[in-house]
């Protein structure tokens, strides 16, 4: 490993990545591996960009790279016993008589982890499936199909669930 | 109406918890020292005078720096040498300024770490060397963040000079440890360049949410620590230690630290033991200053990992 001496250019350059991908690299992390496990691998992925950002920064598509380091450190974080987690739905107040429902938490955890980012960047962050495709290196076509399917097994868990 | 549109709209509701729950989370993350090991530094307000606020900033960065010390130590430990039974520890020994800086400047390295774990590597620059010194006083070593005073965890850490009183140089590896955690070896290693230091940590340090308070006075015209405070209550006496509130359910041990004449001793104890915890010289040990006062006393509370829980103890007879 070269050490390298940092500038005051490549840090404002890092650091307006962090404020735009870097938030997007986090939630569609999230959105794969849940909470815990996401937000740790967006951590990684980002200190990782910040020592590797000479290269990093020509790149086409440094997000969408970036998602693949964040995917190395989450399998890592998985196979070491880590937690897909993901919060208790909150509930409007007016839905609120039985208390938080626990159920959309557990049938997103269910869903397959390509259907989950494809439901929950589309229908949760409001990205287009181009969008999502970009960043996860997955054609927007597959995305749409991810989409769909995803939607209908959660219905289904979710139609189950409130049927016992 | 399609059959998911309800769906859709709780999708869309689920947004707000999941960024609540994101942003709750990054809270321990690592662009967010202030949330991942609070500081409160508490001066003695009857000794505060101008120019205090530059001594404090280099205390609390000093607790970090003692910690990482005190984890290279452990680390450069090995598991079978017999003078690290895991129950009791002499460990007679002074951290000095010189020692720490060369622990760290000359890549003193931790034993290899089995577990799996990726590798941050990172560099950061620090003031030049004194001449004549191989040594780097102060400055800021970043692992892979962007640089800031306070980049502490996978992105970075301070660095800086551990001094006053050695209760410094032993409690503050509680700040260290939940950052970097004791399955954490952090490799060290000078480069030609006198402005650079090449640090790696395996695995990824992993933040936990902590604060404690620091109480910093003045001994002997050097500032340190004298007291840290954590979320669990405790009484000193001359003799023993109390727990007396709010030991973390998931507790695994405690070990205690105390320093009696010049040695320092290491107990470890059950986290359901600990109506009192006599700071005795370990069996098999010899006490070699039986007359001598306890000087402080240290507890961290360690989880499973080992990581630290809490943390708290006093340095007595400032």
């Amino acid at each position: 490993m070269q050490p390298r001496v940092t500038n005051s250019v490549m840090t404002e350059e890092f650091e307006a990545f962090v404020r735009v991908d870097g938030e997007r690299l986090r939630r569609v992390l999230v959105a794969r591996y849940g909470v815990d496990v996401g937000c740790d691998a967006a951590a990684a992925a980002l200190a990782w960009a910040w020592e590797h950002w000479d290269r990093l920064s020509g790149m086409a598509n440094p997000a969408g790279y970036l998602y693949r380091v964040g995917q190395t450190h989450a399998r890592r974080a998985l196979d070491r016993a880590h937690l897909v987690t993901f919060p208790v739905e909150r509930l409007a107040p007016s839905d609120d008589a039985s208390g938080p429902d626990a159920n959309l938490a557990a049938a997103l955890k269910a869903l397959p982890e390509r259907q989950r980012v494809a439901v929950l960047m589309v229908h949760a962050y409001g990205w287009t499936p181009s969008e999502v495709a970009q960043i996860t290196g997955t054609p927007a076509v597959t995305i749409r199909s991810h989409l769909r399917r995803g939607l209908r097994q959660l219905h289904s868990s979710l139609s189950k669930g409130t049927q016992r | 109406m399609s059959r998911t549109a309800n769906l859709e709209v709780r999708l869309a509701a689920y947004r707000s918890t999941l960024d609540s729950a994101i942003a709750e989370r990054s809270a321990t993350d690592t662009s967010k020292l202030d949330d991942i090991v609070e500081l409160d530094v508490e001066p003695m307000g009857s000794r505060r005078r101008p120019g205090r606020s530059g001594l404090l900033v280099g205390a609390a960065g000093l607790v970090i720096v003692g910690g990482l010390a005190t984890v290279l130590e452990l680390r450069d430990r090995p598991a079978d040498d017999p003078s690290s039974p895991a129950s009791s520890m002499p460990t007679p020994r002074a951290t000095n300024v010189e020692e720490t800086a060369d622990t760290v400047t000359e890549g003193t390295s931790a034993p290899a770490n089995t577990a799996p774990a990726s590798t941050i590597a990172g560099s950061g620059t620090t003031p030049r060397c004194p001449a004549d010194t191989g040594t780097v006083p102060t400055g800021t070593l970043y692992l892979g963040g962007p640089p800031s005073a306070q980049n502490l965890a996978a992105t970075g850490f301070i660095f800086s000079l551990p001094s006053g009183p050695p209760v410094v140089d032993i409690a503050l590896q509680a700040i260290a440890m939940p950052v970097l955690g004791l399955e954490c070896s952090v490799d060290a290693v000078s480069t030609l360049d006198p402005d650079v230091i090449t640090v790696n940590v395996e695995p990824p340090a992993t933040p936990r949410p902590m604060k404690l308070t620091v109480t910093v006075a003045e001994r002997d015209g050097t500032a340190g620590a004298v007291a840290i405070e954590g979320s669990t209550q405790f009484e000193t006496g001359s003799t023993d230690l109390r727990l007396t509130s709010s030991i973390p359910d998931d507790a695994a041990r405690l070990q205690v630290r105390f320093k009696k004449g010049e040695d320092v001793w290491e107990l470890t104890v059950a986290p359901t033991d600990t109506a009192s915890i006599a700071l005795e010289v370990p069996d098999g040990e010899t006490d070699r200053f039986p007359s001598d006062p306890v000087d402080w006393v240290l507890f961290t509370v360690l989880d499973e990992q080992g990581r630290v829980l809490d943390a708290g103890g006093r340095v007595t007879g400032v």
